[in-house]
Protein backbone atom coordinates (compact mmCIF):
# COMPACT_ATOMS: atom_id res chain seq x y z
CA UNK A 1 0.00 0.00 0.00
CA UNK A 2 1.65 3.50 -1.00
CA UNK A 3 2.50 5.89 1.91
CA UNK A 4 0.82 9.39 2.45
CA UNK A 5 2.30 12.13 4.38
CA UNK A 6 -0.40 14.12 6.10
CA UNK A 7 -0.09 17.66 6.73
CA UNK A 8 -2.54 19.98 8.63
CA UNK A 9 -3.74 23.48 9.39
CA UNK A 10 -4.80 24.14 12.37
CA UNK A 11 -7.32 27.25 12.45
CA UNK A 12 -5.55 30.40 12.88
CA UNK A 13 -2.41 31.74 11.01
CA UNK A 14 -0.23 29.13 11.44
CA UNK A 15 0.43 27.30 8.15
CA UNK A 16 0.21 23.56 7.33
CA UNK A 17 2.36 21.23 9.50
CA UNK A 18 3.58 17.58 8.83
CA UNK A 19 1.23 15.67 11.09
CA UNK A 20 2.29 12.02 10.05
CA UNK A 21 1.69 9.27 7.70
CA UNK A 22 -0.39 7.01 6.60
CA UNK A 23 -0.95 3.63 4.53
CA UNK A 24 -3.71 3.72 2.67
CA UNK A 25 -4.65 1.60 -1.11
CA UNK A 26 -5.55 4.85 -2.48
CA UNK A 27 -6.23 8.52 -2.62
CA UNK A 28 -10.54 7.84 -1.81
CA UNK A 29 -9.37 5.34 0.75
CA UNK A 30 -5.80 7.70 2.05
CA UNK A 31 -8.45 10.45 2.89
CA UNK A 32 -10.83 8.71 4.85
CA UNK A 33 -8.76 7.07 7.24
CA UNK A 34 -6.64 10.60 7.36
CA UNK A 35 -9.93 11.74 8.65
CA UNK A 36 -10.84 9.05 11.53
CA UNK A 37 -6.93 9.26 12.20
CA UNK A 38 -5.62 12.68 12.25
CA UNK A 39 -8.48 14.60 12.66
CA UNK A 40 -10.68 13.36 15.00
CA UNK A 41 -10.79 16.34 17.20
CA UNK A 42 -10.83 19.38 15.09
CA UNK A 43 -6.88 19.05 14.87
CA UNK A 44 -6.90 20.84 11.48
CA UNK A 45 -9.49 23.01 9.50
CA UNK A 46 -7.35 22.37 5.88
CA UNK A 47 -5.54 18.96 5.48
CA UNK A 48 -2.94 17.95 2.49
CA UNK A 49 -2.07 14.28 1.38
CA UNK A 50 0.60 13.76 -0.58
CA UNK A 51 1.86 10.76 -1.85
CA UNK A 52 5.51 9.73 -0.42
CA UNK A 53 6.30 8.70 -3.89
CA UNK A 54 5.51 12.29 -5.21
CA UNK A 55 7.50 13.84 -2.91
CA UNK A 56 10.62 15.23 -4.38
CA UNK A 57 13.67 14.32 -1.59
CA UNK A 58 16.98 16.06 -1.61
CA UNK A 59 20.17 14.69 -0.43
CA UNK A 60 21.37 15.84 3.19
CA UNK A 61 24.69 15.25 1.96
CA UNK A 62 24.23 18.14 0.10
CA UNK A 63 22.41 20.11 2.83
CA UNK A 64 25.10 19.68 5.36
CA UNK A 65 27.36 22.04 4.25
CA UNK A 66 24.86 24.61 4.68
CA UNK A 67 25.09 24.11 8.17
CA UNK A 68 28.82 25.62 8.28
CA UNK A 69 27.88 29.15 5.99
CA UNK A 70 28.16 31.55 8.60
CA UNK A 71 28.29 34.65 5.79
CA UNK A 72 24.74 33.41 4.83
CA UNK A 73 23.35 34.02 8.50
CA UNK A 74 24.49 37.26 8.77
CA UNK A 75 22.93 38.19 12.70
CA UNK A 76 24.12 42.21 12.11
CA UNK A 77 25.87 42.51 14.65
CA UNK A 78 28.88 43.29 13.64
CA UNK A 79 27.28 45.96 11.71
CA UNK A 80 26.43 46.88 15.14
CA UNK A 81 29.29 47.31 16.81
CA UNK A 82 30.74 49.41 14.27
CA UNK A 83 27.75 51.45 14.34
CA UNK A 84 28.43 52.12 18.33
CA UNK A 85 31.68 52.29 17.75
CA UNK A 86 31.50 55.23 15.66
CA UNK A 87 28.29 56.63 17.70
CA UNK A 88 31.49 56.89 20.43
CA UNK A 89 33.73 58.41 18.52
CA UNK A 90 30.82 61.17 17.15
CA UNK A 91 31.46 60.55 13.61
CA UNK A 92 27.77 59.55 13.40
CA UNK B 1 -34.69 -6.11 41.99
CA UNK B 2 -34.25 -3.32 39.95
CA UNK B 3 -32.83 -1.13 42.34
CA UNK B 4 -30.61 -3.53 43.09
CA UNK B 5 -29.42 -3.55 39.63
CA UNK B 6 -29.50 0.33 39.20
CA UNK B 7 -27.43 2.47 41.21
CA UNK B 8 -30.25 5.60 40.95
CA UNK B 9 -33.50 4.90 39.70
CA UNK B 10 -34.57 2.25 37.13
CA UNK B 11 -34.99 3.28 33.83
CA UNK B 12 -38.51 4.36 33.51
CA UNK B 13 -40.51 1.52 31.62
CA UNK B 14 -40.75 2.14 28.10
CA UNK B 15 -44.26 1.94 26.85
CA UNK B 16 -44.92 4.64 24.12
CA UNK B 17 -44.14 3.53 20.10
CA UNK B 18 -41.39 6.78 19.93
CA UNK B 19 -39.43 5.21 22.90
CA UNK B 20 -39.45 1.89 21.29
CA UNK B 21 -38.44 2.43 18.23
CA UNK B 22 -35.68 4.95 19.51
CA UNK B 23 -34.32 2.48 22.09
CA UNK B 24 -34.21 -0.63 19.38
CA UNK B 25 -31.96 2.15 17.50
CA UNK B 26 -29.96 2.69 20.71
CA UNK B 27 -29.44 -0.53 21.48
CA UNK B 28 -27.89 -1.65 18.51
CA UNK B 29 -25.53 1.89 18.18
CA UNK B 30 -24.41 0.68 21.23
CA UNK B 31 -23.56 -2.86 20.76
CA UNK B 32 -21.86 -1.58 17.02
CA UNK B 33 -19.92 0.49 19.34
CA UNK B 34 -18.94 -2.28 21.60
CA UNK B 35 -18.41 -4.88 18.58
CA UNK B 36 -15.90 -2.39 16.52
CA UNK B 37 -14.14 -1.90 19.94
CA UNK B 38 -13.41 -5.08 20.08
CA UNK B 39 -11.11 -5.10 17.04
CA UNK B 40 -8.73 -2.41 18.77
CA UNK B 41 -5.37 -3.66 18.28
CA UNK B 42 -6.38 -6.61 15.89
CA UNK B 43 -7.11 -5.27 12.77
CA UNK B 44 -5.29 -6.10 9.62
CA UNK B 45 -3.56 -2.92 9.73
CA UNK B 46 -2.80 0.16 12.00
CA UNK B 47 -5.50 2.84 10.27
CA UNK B 48 -8.02 0.45 10.07
CA UNK B 49 -7.89 -0.39 13.56
CA UNK B 50 -7.70 3.44 14.46
CA UNK B 51 -11.00 3.91 12.20
CA UNK B 52 -12.79 1.13 13.52
CA UNK B 53 -11.91 2.29 16.80
CA UNK B 54 -13.35 6.06 16.08
CA UNK B 55 -16.38 4.99 14.38
CA UNK B 56 -17.23 2.47 17.30
CA UNK B 57 -16.78 5.18 19.81
CA UNK B 58 -19.52 7.30 17.41
CA UNK B 59 -21.88 4.78 17.49
CA UNK B 60 -21.86 4.97 21.72
CA UNK B 61 -22.17 8.46 21.15
CA UNK B 62 -24.78 8.26 19.21
CA UNK B 63 -26.57 5.44 21.63
CA UNK B 64 -25.93 7.37 24.44
CA UNK B 65 -27.10 10.51 22.63
CA UNK B 66 -30.51 8.10 22.04
CA UNK B 67 -30.86 7.16 25.97
CA UNK B 68 -30.80 10.88 26.89
CA UNK B 69 -33.63 11.30 24.89
CA UNK B 70 -35.77 8.47 25.54
CA UNK B 71 -34.64 8.85 29.19
CA UNK B 72 -34.64 12.32 29.59
CA UNK B 73 -35.72 12.49 33.44
CA UNK B 74 -33.54 9.60 34.41
CA UNK B 75 -30.88 10.57 35.79
CA UNK B 76 -28.80 8.25 34.04
CA UNK B 77 -24.98 7.24 34.22
CA UNK B 78 -23.89 5.01 31.49
CA UNK B 79 -22.96 2.65 33.73
CA UNK B 80 -27.25 1.78 34.35
CA UNK B 81 -27.62 1.42 30.61
CA UNK B 82 -25.00 -1.79 30.79
CA UNK B 83 -26.83 -3.01 34.29
CA UNK B 84 -30.18 -3.45 32.41
CA UNK B 85 -31.31 -7.27 32.78
CA UNK B 86 -30.97 -8.92 29.49
CA UNK B 87 -34.33 -8.61 28.52
CA UNK B 88 -34.44 -4.98 28.60
CA UNK B 89 -32.00 -4.49 25.89
CA UNK B 90 -33.63 -3.68 22.48
CA UNK B 91 -30.70 -5.02 19.73
CA UNK B 92 -31.39 -7.48 16.85
CA UNK B 93 -29.20 -9.68 16.54
CA UNK B 94 -27.76 -8.30 13.37
CA UNK B 95 -25.89 -6.26 15.89
CA UNK B 96 -25.31 -8.52 19.05
CA UNK B 97 -23.41 -11.44 17.00
CA UNK B 98 -19.79 -11.89 17.68
CA UNK B 99 -17.77 -10.62 14.54
CA UNK B 100 -15.07 -12.78 13.64
CA UNK B 101 -13.35 -13.38 11.77
CA UNK B 102 -12.36 -9.65 11.03
CA UNK B 103 -14.36 -9.75 7.21
CA UNK B 104 -17.69 -11.04 8.94
CA UNK B 105 -17.04 -7.42 11.16
CA UNK B 106 -16.56 -5.51 8.39
CA UNK B 107 -19.50 -7.08 6.58
CA UNK B 108 -21.79 -6.55 9.36
CA UNK B 109 -21.03 -2.88 9.60
CA UNK B 110 -21.53 -2.29 5.78
CA UNK B 111 -24.59 -3.99 5.97
CA UNK B 112 -25.47 -1.88 9.41
CA UNK B 113 -24.43 1.44 8.45
CA UNK B 114 -25.76 1.13 4.88
CA UNK B 115 -29.88 0.55 6.43
CA UNK B 116 -29.15 2.99 9.67
CA UNK B 117 -29.85 6.28 7.61
CA UNK B 118 -33.26 5.16 6.52
CA UNK B 119 -34.11 3.93 10.19
CA UNK B 120 -33.60 7.94 11.44
CA UNK B 121 -35.51 8.93 8.40
CA UNK B 122 -38.55 6.42 9.36
CA UNK B 123 -38.15 7.67 13.08
CA UNK B 124 -37.77 11.46 12.42
CA UNK B 125 -40.63 11.24 9.73
CA UNK B 126 -42.82 9.84 12.35
CA UNK B 127 -41.58 10.89 15.46
CA UNK B 128 -39.82 14.28 15.09
CA UNK B 129 -42.33 16.61 15.62
CA UNK B 130 -43.02 15.21 19.30
CA UNK B 131 -39.57 14.05 19.77
CA UNK B 132 -38.13 17.13 20.96
CA UNK B 133 -34.45 16.92 19.77
CA UNK B 134 -34.73 14.52 17.13
CA UNK B 135 -34.93 15.64 14.19
CA UNK B 136 -31.61 17.54 15.57
CA UNK B 137 -30.01 14.74 16.65
CA UNK B 138 -30.36 12.65 13.46
CA UNK B 139 -28.95 15.66 11.62
CA UNK B 140 -25.82 15.07 13.91
CA UNK B 141 -25.78 11.85 13.50
CA UNK B 142 -26.03 11.62 9.72
CA UNK B 143 -22.68 13.81 9.40
CA UNK B 144 -20.55 11.01 11.29
CA UNK B 145 -22.48 8.21 9.63
CA UNK B 146 -21.76 9.67 5.86
CA UNK B 147 -18.62 9.07 6.92
CA UNK B 148 -19.01 5.05 8.18
CA UNK B 149 -20.66 4.04 4.90
CA UNK B 150 -17.96 6.11 2.96
CA UNK B 151 -15.30 3.87 4.86
CA UNK B 152 -17.25 0.67 4.71
CA UNK B 153 -18.16 0.96 1.15
CA UNK B 154 -14.85 1.93 0.06
CA UNK B 155 -13.33 -1.16 1.58
CA UNK B 156 -15.86 -3.50 0.52
CA UNK B 157 -15.94 -2.55 -2.93
CA UNK B 158 -11.90 -2.44 -3.13
CA UNK B 159 -11.69 -5.77 -1.75
CA UNK B 160 -14.42 -7.21 -3.23
CA UNK B 161 -12.42 -6.50 -6.63
CA UNK B 162 -9.88 -9.05 -5.64
CA UNK B 163 -10.92 -12.64 -5.84
CA UNK B 164 -9.32 -14.58 -2.64
CA UNK B 165 -10.42 -11.21 -0.69
CA UNK B 166 -14.19 -11.02 -2.47
CA UNK B 167 -14.58 -14.83 -2.24
CA UNK B 168 -13.76 -14.55 2.05
CA UNK B 169 -16.90 -11.62 1.58
CA UNK B 170 -19.17 -13.73 0.32
CA UNK B 171 -18.67 -16.23 2.84
CA UNK B 172 -19.23 -13.36 5.61
CA UNK B 173 -22.26 -12.41 3.78
CA UNK B 174 -23.88 -15.46 2.97
CA UNK B 175 -23.80 -16.06 7.16
CA UNK B 176 -24.57 -12.34 7.78
CA UNK B 177 -27.34 -11.34 5.58
CA UNK B 178 -30.45 -13.45 7.09
CA UNK B 179 -29.68 -10.85 9.46
CA UNK B 180 -29.73 -8.00 7.98
CA UNK B 181 -32.64 -8.82 5.76
CA UNK B 182 -34.35 -9.71 9.05
CA UNK B 183 -33.86 -5.56 10.13
CA UNK B 184 -34.50 -5.05 6.63
CA UNK B 185 -37.83 -6.75 6.95
CA UNK B 186 -38.75 -5.04 10.04
CA UNK B 187 -38.00 -1.61 8.52
CA UNK B 188 -39.90 -2.26 6.02
CA UNK B 189 -43.19 -3.44 8.39
CA UNK B 190 -42.72 0.04 10.22
CA UNK B 191 -42.34 2.41 7.06
CA UNK B 192 -43.03 0.33 3.97
CA UNK B 193 -41.29 3.25 1.58
CA UNK B 194 -37.56 3.57 3.99
CA UNK B 195 -37.68 0.00 4.15
CA UNK B 196 -37.66 -0.21 -0.12
CA UNK B 197 -35.42 2.61 0.13
CA UNK B 198 -33.13 0.84 2.35
CA UNK B 199 -33.61 -2.59 0.56
CA UNK B 200 -32.81 -0.82 -2.79
CA UNK B 201 -29.27 0.83 -0.97
CA UNK B 202 -28.47 -2.48 -0.09
CA UNK B 203 -28.50 -4.48 -3.16
CA UNK B 204 -27.15 -1.63 -5.60
CA UNK B 205 -24.00 -1.97 -2.82
CA UNK B 206 -23.86 -5.46 -2.87
CA UNK B 207 -24.14 -5.42 -6.77
CA UNK B 208 -21.12 -2.68 -7.31
CA UNK B 209 -19.11 -5.04 -4.81
CA UNK B 210 -19.72 -8.01 -7.30
CA UNK B 211 -21.31 -9.53 -4.19
CA UNK B 212 -24.25 -11.76 -4.12
CA UNK B 213 -27.02 -11.40 -1.44
CA UNK B 214 -29.11 -14.84 -1.67
CA UNK B 215 -32.43 -14.14 -0.87
CA UNK B 216 -33.97 -16.08 2.10
CA UNK B 217 -37.49 -15.58 3.77
CA UNK B 218 -36.92 -13.14 6.18
CA UNK B 219 -37.69 -13.72 10.29
CA UNK B 220 -39.09 -11.59 12.30
CA UNK B 221 -37.39 -9.90 14.71
CA UNK B 222 -38.12 -10.43 18.78
CA UNK B 223 -35.80 -7.59 20.07
CA UNK B 224 -36.98 -8.76 23.35
CA UNK B 225 -34.66 -12.27 23.04
CA UNK B 226 -31.50 -12.14 23.07
CA UNK B 227 -28.72 -13.75 20.38
CA UNK B 228 -26.42 -16.47 21.98
CA UNK B 229 -23.33 -14.06 21.65
CA UNK B 230 -25.31 -11.07 23.23
CA UNK B 231 -24.69 -12.75 26.69
CA UNK B 232 -20.93 -12.49 26.97
CA UNK B 233 -20.89 -9.10 25.71
CA UNK B 234 -23.54 -7.82 28.04
CA UNK B 235 -21.60 -9.68 31.01
CA UNK B 236 -18.64 -7.62 29.88
CA UNK B 237 -20.29 -4.18 30.27
CA UNK B 238 -20.91 -5.31 33.37
CA UNK B 239 -17.71 -6.22 34.58
CA UNK B 240 -16.36 -3.25 33.22
CA UNK B 241 -18.50 -1.23 35.33
CA UNK B 242 -17.73 -3.36 38.60
CA UNK B 243 -14.03 -2.22 38.17
CA UNK B 244 -14.79 1.10 38.96
CA UNK B 245 -17.77 1.72 40.08
CA UNK B 246 -17.99 5.40 40.82
CA UNK B 247 -16.06 6.20 37.12
CA UNK B 248 -17.90 8.57 35.54
CA UNK B 249 -17.63 8.18 31.48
Amino acid sequence: MPTYEVFLKPDGKDGFFHAGSLDAPDDEMAALYCRETYIRRGEGVQAWLVARQHIVTLDPKELEVTAHRQHASNDGSVVAQRRRARRQAGTE
Amino acid sequence: MTSAIFRNSPPPEINDAAATILLALADDEFMMGHRHSEWLGLSPFLEEDLTTASIGQDEFGHARALYALIWPSWEMRDADVVRRPPGSWRSCALTEMAGVPWEKSLIRHWLYDLIEPFRWTSATTAYGASATGLSALAERVECEEHFHRAHATALVQRLGAVDTARMRLQHALDDVAPTAMALLHELDSIDASQGAAATQAVLEAAQQASLKITHVSPTVIDRRVRHADAESALRQFVDVVAFDPDARW
